[in-house]
């Protein structure tokens, strides 16, 4: 009991400590931040999110940052919500492809441009595995059978990264995956162990206690260069294997839109702090993730090149 | 009691529409796609042309049945019952206003002060007590940020 | 594995980890007593505290609030009718009957020594044989999961008086087409939304149920205006032994039920409830009492989702894959502590893992410790008058409804659902029915567009798949068997006749 009184005396002290700016008329956040993650609990969006939030925290001592799920949608739940915080330099959200591969799907009101751009921080591979047991020994092989035979697939949402990259694949090379919709990453992974599906696409970090124990195979990563982590660096390239497709995941953070040039300097200034951060080094190398920093206008570029990049993969043939 | 029979066939007529409404959209998303595979409309319909059948029937059999056995409602409960549920309906449309804490510590308030008709010392007593209980367990402690309103009080800036 | 359980103790027992077990335990019950809140948000929320502990001190106390969630949503379904989570929606059916004759300390008690029981038999399952349960688990794909789906929809027939079946299945129905709304998973494709972003996610169930249950018993109560304080001296409050010999055969077969779907990835401990009521319903020699306060209609449920909530580590610590929402957190809490769950972890963190299980006993322990001393007590929260009653369990309810996801949409369909729940009351429409296919047609579904895209469009793969078939034969038999056996004791009994 004296633990959550304690607890409950913190978090009071926190809420009531806000201070209001700085005497120089730079802009400082009052209270609390927001970080919101539109994803569940549990998940590579929901740790980016927290570990970016503990980040910033270090990076600017006296911020509270305060992680909330906002799951539902595909994302399309979370990013809504900040869309409401117009203008409130509170907001902030742990950002991934969906931004983009959302109001490509025509079905959201918002686009990129409805948020301010802070920064990207990372990026996320993708590996393709098999169970152990699978003939498959490279990516090639599994292109090969999706030629004559019908060869499953996972995916973890109509606008998930796996998803994209199938239909890179088979725009490149003609043929077809027959698709078995999932729910997230964390669904995938017991479907190939269980031989529900043939092949799945995961981030590094969701398969390599698995890759480990040897119980599934990684066939080839989907990052345009190898892994130099050791555990992966063994793997080869899409490209390697002649199939001409590349594609990452960046991870990042948005903020709400309209906000003013101050604020905007202000989060471009403690995200730069982020990078340096223990905290920020620990998720980059327990999540296999690779450094990639590009900051409020270089991050909207990025952006934008792309969305460019994606809008052809993901538009529905009519 | 004819007023209850007469209401349990509007609950099932207001099915058969719903669900008959909703079976129908089901085409517009595709009962089936281009394999063959089950589409997004294919639940849907199935359901929906089921719960159609189902509220129908029930509809003919509460039709058909004799009157149930008389029940004794005070029409007095029934006036409070909807004056608490409008009273529900002011305090969510307060919300944006005055804030979750104040609208719904008034909430407490009113009702068992003045529809539940209790000594109006202790109701008040009751009504800040718990506002204050909800502020630290959900504002302080759990960190939800309750809608403060245009007074701004409660967890939200 | 003695050895190993030795160790677990060893490294469990410190009083640091004991204080913060005791800490997990006490907060989650707090958390699980609030409307809407369960052990998922428990976690969520209180996971950024324990991120300074040492990583088996933490997950420790996570694993704490984990069970002691589960608990407190008990309290609050057996007291006042309102669920914290889907998992406890059946114990509020005869919990709160039996509350409203005054025996709420003994539904309480039946509770906590039914999670108790199937807590220690789960865990012990747990240890003996994760590994090998996990990897028949695996098995189980789409096919199988659409067989177990069927098969929870099949004890629907448990949730409606025999004269009402058509109406339960009505509900149940409706409850599937409901569970339609929102985004198709696999075509990304929004349904019945009418362009509301926050019914992408489909209708909220947990915020569905607190409108239902909550805020339409409170409701039709002032209608009735029957809700009088129950005042029931402090023995009468004890559980008696005769309500305890009733009920150990319900505790035995909820733990295993429980156990079993626990162990696949997602059925869950809700549909485990809903089938421990179903089966418990069929083989008690008080079926007439289930719906108005059969103890067995507690201890069944609260056995089962907590033996399914412990088997919800069994992928978790053996494959290192998510058995349910909260253990996905947890899995997510591994990582931040730099552990790498994953198939090898009993092996490279010996410790860890048996220090957390050995915990579970602890925490089990404190757990009961803490009730059954408690349970007479939360009863006397039913003196209190309604008239201050009922305004508290609404601002609860809408509060709770809120902070599930900072949303005021929440808060809007408890409303909407609380008047529906009004309704259904007065016009006696079950409501356990409308909840079971609410969970169980989401989940119908995913497996149902899984099996088929499996098969390329074809659902015959259904047939190359001896496990599933066998679950739909059982299905078959739990629908038609009591026909089936009546149809043949009766011609038994004419031949006999013949024979004289």
């Amino acid at each position: 009991m004296r633990a959550l009184l304690a607890a409950v005396l913190l978090l009071g002290a926190v809420a009531c400590g806000a201070d209001a700016g700085t005497a120089d008329g730079a802009w400082k956040p009052r209270g609390d931040v927001r970080m919101i993650v539109p994803f569940a609990a549990g998940g590579g969006s929901d740790l980016a999110g927290r570990a970016l939030a503990a980040a910033l925290e270090k990076a600017q001592p006296g911020l509270t940052v305060t992680v909330e799920n906002r799951d539902g949608g595909s994302g399309a739940v979370g990013y809504s919500g900040l869309l409401g915080k117009k203008g409130n330099g509170n907001y902030l959200i742990a950002t991934e492809n969906a931004i983009l591969s959302l109001p490509l799907s025509g079905q959201v009101s918002f686009t990129r441009e409805d948020f301010t751009p802070v920064a990207k921080l990372a990026e996320d591979g993708g590996i393709l595995v098999v169970k152990q047991d699978s003939p498959y020994k490279s990516c090639t092989d599994v292109v090969n059978a999706a030629k004559s035979a019908r060869v499953t697939v996972g995916m973890s949402g109509a606008y998930g990264v796996d998803n994209v990259i199938f239909t890179m694949i088979e725009q490149k090379t003609g043929v077809t995956f027959q698709r078995v919709p999932f729910e997230s990453g964390g669904e995938l992974v017991p479907a190939v162990l269980g031989g529900q599906i043939q092949v799945a696409l995961l981030n590094p970090g969701e398969v390599v206690g698995q890759l480990r124990s040897g119980d599934l195979r990684g066939l080839c990563v989907t990052t345009d260069e190898r892994y130099t982590y050791p555990e992966f660096s063994s793997l080869a390239t899409a490209k390697e294997q002649g199939i001409d497709v590349s594609y990452v995941q960046f991870r990042g953070i948005l903020a709400a839109g309209g906000l003013d040039e101050r604020e905007r300097a202000y989060w471009e200034a403690a995200a730069k702090g982020v990078a340096r951060t223990a905290e920020f080094q620990k998720w980059l190398k327990d999540n296999y993730l690779r450094q990639a920093e590009l900051y409020g206008d270089d991050f909207r570029t990025y952006l934008g090149q792309v969305d460019t990049a994606l809008a052809p993969v993901l538009k529905k043939p009519s | 009691m004819r007023g209850l029979i007469r209401g349990e066939s509007a609950v099932w007529t207001l099915l058969v529409c719903l669900s008959v409404a909703m079976a129908g959209a089901s085409f517009g998303y595709g009962v089936t796609k281009d394999g063959g595979e089950v589409g997004p409309g294919f639940l849907p319909l199935v359901s929906g042309v089921a719960l159609a059948l189902l509220s129908a029937a029930c509809l003919l059999r509460s039709v058909r049945r004799a009157a149930p056995e008389e029940e004794d409602v005070d029409p007095a409960r029934i006036r409070t019952l909807w004056t608490v549920f409008g009273l529900l309906l002011v305090a969510l449309l307060l919300v944006p206003l005055t804030g979750f804490l104040v609208a719904f510590g008034l909430l407490v308030f009113v009702v068992s002060a003045f529809v539940e008709k209790r000594p109006l010392v202790p109701a008040a007593g009751i009504a800040v007590a718990a506002t204050l209980v909800i502020y630290a367990v959900f504002v302080l402690f759990l960190a939800v940020p309750l809608p403060g309103g245009l007074l701004g009080v409660g967890g939200d800036g | 594995m003695l050895d190993n359980l030795i160790m677990g103790f060893g490294a469990a027992l410190t009083p640091v980890n004991l204080l913060w077990c005791f800490v997990g335990v006490l907060a989650g019950t707090v958390i699980g007593l609030l409307p809407g809140l369960g052990s998922t948000t428990g976690v969520a929320v209180l996971l950024p505290l324990t991120l300074s502990f040492e990583p088996l001190t933490a997950l420790i106390m996570l694993a704490g609030i984990y069970y002691g969630a589960q608990y407190g949503g008990t309290i609050t379904s057996v007291l006042i009718s309102t669920p914290g989570e889907a998992a406890s929606v059946v114990t509020a059916i005869d919990g709160y009957q039996m509350a409203r004759r005054g025996r709420a300390g003994a539904a309480l008690s039946i509770a906590a020594i039914g999670s108790f029981v199937a807590a220690i038999v789960s865990l012990v399952l747990l240890m003996a044989m994760a590994p090998p349960f996990a990897r028949l688990a695996l098995g189980f794909g789409p096919p199988e999961n659409l067989a177990v789906m069927v098969l929870g929809l099949t004890t629907i027939v448990s949730f409606s008086s025999a004269g009402a079946r058509l109406r339960g299945l009505a509900m149940a129905v409706l409850g599937i087409l409901l569970a339609t709304v929102g985004v198709d998973a696999a075509t990304g494709l929004p349904r019945y939304t009418f362009g509301d972003v926050d019914l992408l996610s489909g209708l909220p169930f947990v915020q569905v149920m607190i409108g239902l249950f909550a805020v339409g018993e409170v409701l039709f109560q002032i209608r009735q205006g029957a809700a009088e304080p129950i005042r029931a001296r402090f023995k009468d409050l004890m559980i008696t032994r005769a309500e305890l010999s009733r009920s150990k055969g319900a505790i035995a077969r909820g733990s295993v039920i429980g156990y079993l779907l626990g162990c696949l990835p997602g059925a869950g401990s809700t549909l485990a409830s809903f089938l421990a009521y179903g089966v418990e319903k069929r083989v008690s020699r008080h079926k007439d009492e289930f719906g108005h306060g059969a103890i067995e209609g507690v201890a069944a449920p609260e056995s089962a989702n907590n033996a399914a909530a412990n088997a919800n580590f069994v992928p978790t610590l053996a494959l290192g894959i998510p058995g349910g929402a909260t253990t996905a957190v947890l899995l997510g809490a591994f990582m931040m502590y730099g552990i790498q769950p994953g198939p090898l972890l009993f092996d490279e963190q010996p410790e860890l893992v048996w220090g957390l299980l050995a915990s579970f006993f602890i925490g089990n322990v404190l757990l009961l410790v803490l009730n059954l001393p408690l349970a007479p007590m939360f009863a006397q929260l039913l003196r209190i008058p309604y008239g201050y009653m009922y305004p508290l369990i609404l601002v609860t309810s809408f509060v709770g409804a809120y902070s599930i996801d900072n949303n005021m949409f929440s808060v809007w369909v408890v409303f909407v659902f609380g008047l529906v729940g009004y309704f259904m009351k007065k016009f006696d429409l079950p409501m356990a029915p409308l909840v079971l296919g609410l969970v169980v047609g989401a989940l119908f579904e995913k497996a149902l567009v899984q099996t088929s895209a499996m098969g390329g469009g074809d659902l015959t793969i259904i047939l190359t798949r001896p496990v599933a078939l066998a679950v739909f034969l059982l299905a078959a038999l739990l629908l038609a068997g009591p026909s089936l056996l009546r149809l043949v004791s009766r011609n038994v009994r004419h031949e006999e006749k013949e024979g004289v």
